[in-house]
């Protein structure tokens, strides 16, 4: 190792929300100097059965903010040691680690983004793309005294989706929420979006 | 959600398709590694006609032994980035399904473990039959034919 | 008077061995679709008029090479294996053997293959039937090369059991059906639209 000149980055904590986590801390400064930093993570298997094995993030050995997307390193559901040190030329700091292992089953999931529409008599929807790990869940019913609420899992992702064909002067709510197999968690739903076709009858 | 049912033994928080991934990505460069064509560890004779119940006795002998044996002094190896980010995917995951299989002890399962043992031994053998490194490399390769026969079971 | 022998022996040996014969023979690989497996290989000469090519094959695990009846000593550079890379559970090899009129030869060997995890899926057929007040469409299940124990040949649905269509109908937007079944009837509601789809195979 160079010499350890440069302080270590403190304050590690990771952020995430919809599977997608972010790992930030306070960057190190030398005046007129770049800093670039290596990031490393360590799975639980690779902490029990090979503890001298760290592996480098996919996407910050090194970088230059004080932060990087470690989506692409966690890849199981199992509590992950991760540390970060600091690089000035020939100079490296200590290595700091982050206090608690991450584990991807803590992730915030927030009700997703959808846009429904009405294609002539078709209510169509059209869902936020959140990546592989999410299916949608979509919940739509006709507005009126003892609807049948209709369930539909979509997990095609960033292309609208037909879900019924209404009938005329009727109201149609839908509402969705994600589900992550990976972690086995639902999000709330969405609020509920309502659409009204018009009146007329059907053309022959 | 999808999830592994072995028998009674239940699996769930893993995602089949990021292990599919995961070794995709280091296929080709593992199994060009392995030139012994004539040898084959999980032959048929471990991995077919494998009931229910004894699913899971076996299931976690292999991963036990691929988490003890194979994967344990591979990543030292691994050079290529590629290969240890795919091979970490892999491991943990493995490590995962392993330590939530719990196949029952009871003295009626005897016979089904028993079988199940046999099918092990068959492959351990043939492990140790070859020179340790090229076991490795090859055991490394076949996490295809692995991943193939547990995709039976996840549903 | 030995030892002169020797290692002229083994002067010319070596050089048979240092001779590079890689310009005869490139690139052996399977290229698979619906289970349809073909061996392909290039000559990396320009043109190669006197080269022949001999096929063999065999599955992981075993000692024997097979020889492929049909394509042994053969000018061109491709080997339907279809039937003898039948078993969509096993893996497999294949290598060439290049000889060229002059005698030299060259022997390349597949990756290991699996048709499971290789083949790409073709989009299906479809019959599309347009009606006064609606469109149906067929999708028709694609047979593979792959028979069953009973000698029934296995479609993909039989071979892939989370196999999901995708159908993208597109009116005055493309949209996309979720609940796909082999026939499905489309409400178009009086006007009539091209009966123009595209449907994709998904595993």
């Amino acid at each position: 190792d160079g010499v350890t000149v440069l302080p270590a980055p403190q304050n590690l904590s990771v952020q995430s929300t919809n599977m997608k986590h972010l790992l930030t801390w306070s960057p190190v400064t030398v005046p007129g100097e770049i800093i670039y930093y290596f990031v490393e993570y360590q799975g639980e298997y690779e902490s029990l059965y090979m503890s001298h094995i760290w592996i480098p993030s996919s996407w910050c050995s090194p970088t230059e903010g004080p932060e990087c997307d470690i989506t692409d390193d966690i890849t199981a559901t199992v509590p992950y040691k991760l540390r970060v040190r600091a690089t000035l030329g020939s100079q490296t700091s200590a290595w700091s680690t982050l206090q608690h292992p991450f584990n991807r089953n803590s992730t915030a999931l927030t009700p997703p983004v959808m846009e429904v529409t009405k294609d002539g008599f078709h209510l169509v929807i059209k869902l936020e793309d959140l990546g592989p790990q999410f299916e949608f869940l979509v919940a739509y019913w006709r507005r009126e005294p003892g609807a049948k609420e209709h369930v539909k899992v979509v997990r095609s992702r960033g292309i609208p989706v037909h879900l019924e064909t209404m009938e005329p002067g009727a109201a149609y709510c839908v509402k969705v929420q994600t589900f992550v197999k990976a972690i086995r968690r639902h999000s709330p739903f969405s609020q509920a979006e309502c659409v009204k076709v018009q009146g007329e009858t059907l053309p022959l | 959600g999808q999830e592994f049912q072995f028998g009674p033994c239940r699996v769930e928080g893993v995602v089949l398709q990021e292990l599919w991934e995961a070794f995709q990505a280091m296929k080709d460069i593992v199994q060009a590694k392995d030139n012994i064509t004539s040898v084959r560890l999980l032959r048929k004779e471990v991995l077919q006609n494998v009931s229910d119940t004894e699913s899971c006795y076996l299931i976690r002998a292999l991963l036990k032994f691929y988490l003890n044996t194979v994967f344990k002094n591979s990543l030292d190896k691994a050079a290529d980035s590629r290969i240890r980010k795919s091979f970490s995917t892999l491991a943990n995951n493995f490590f995962v399904i392993a330590s939530k299989l719990q196949p029952s002890q009871e003295k009626e399962m005897f016979s089904i473990s028993e079988s199940a043992r046999r099918r092990f031994l068959l492959f351990q053998r043939a492990f140790q039959q070859l020179d340790i490194q090229a076991a490795q490399t090859k055991a490394f390769g076949e996490v295809d034919i692995l991943l193939t026969w547990m995709e039976k079971f996840y549903q | 008077m030995r030892t002169l022998l020797t290692i002229l022996a083994a002067g010319s040996l070596a050089a048979h061995i240092a001779e590079d014969t890689s310009d005869l023979l490139q690139h052996v690989k399977f290229q698979s679709s619906n289970f349809e497996n073909i061996l392909t290989w290039d000559s990396g000469l320009d043109s190669a008029p006197d080269i022949v090519y001999s096929v063999e094959y065999k599955k992981y695990g075993e000692r024997e090479w097979l020889a492929k009846e049909g394509c042994q000593r053969i000018t061109r550079k491709s080997c339907n294996l279809t039937m003898e890379t039948g078993n969509f559970m096993e893996f497999y090899y294949a290598r060439v053997t290049a000889l060229s009129a002059g005698g030299r030869s060259a022997t390349k060997m597949t990756d290991r293959f699996s048709s499971l995890q290789h083949t790409t899926i073709k989009p299906p057929d479809v019959t599309c039937i347009p009606k006064v007040r609606s469109i149906q469409m067929i999708v028709h299940p694609t047979s593979t090369p792959i028979r069953a124990g009973d000698g029934h040949r296995l479609s993909l649905e039989d071979v892939f059991s989370d196999l999901f269509y995708r159908l993208e109908l597109q009116v005055n937007h493309t949209y996309q059906m979720v609940n796909i079944c082999a026939s499905l009837v489309l409400p178009c509601l009086g006007n009539s639209f091209p009966c123009r789809l595209d449907l994709h195979c998904f595993k």
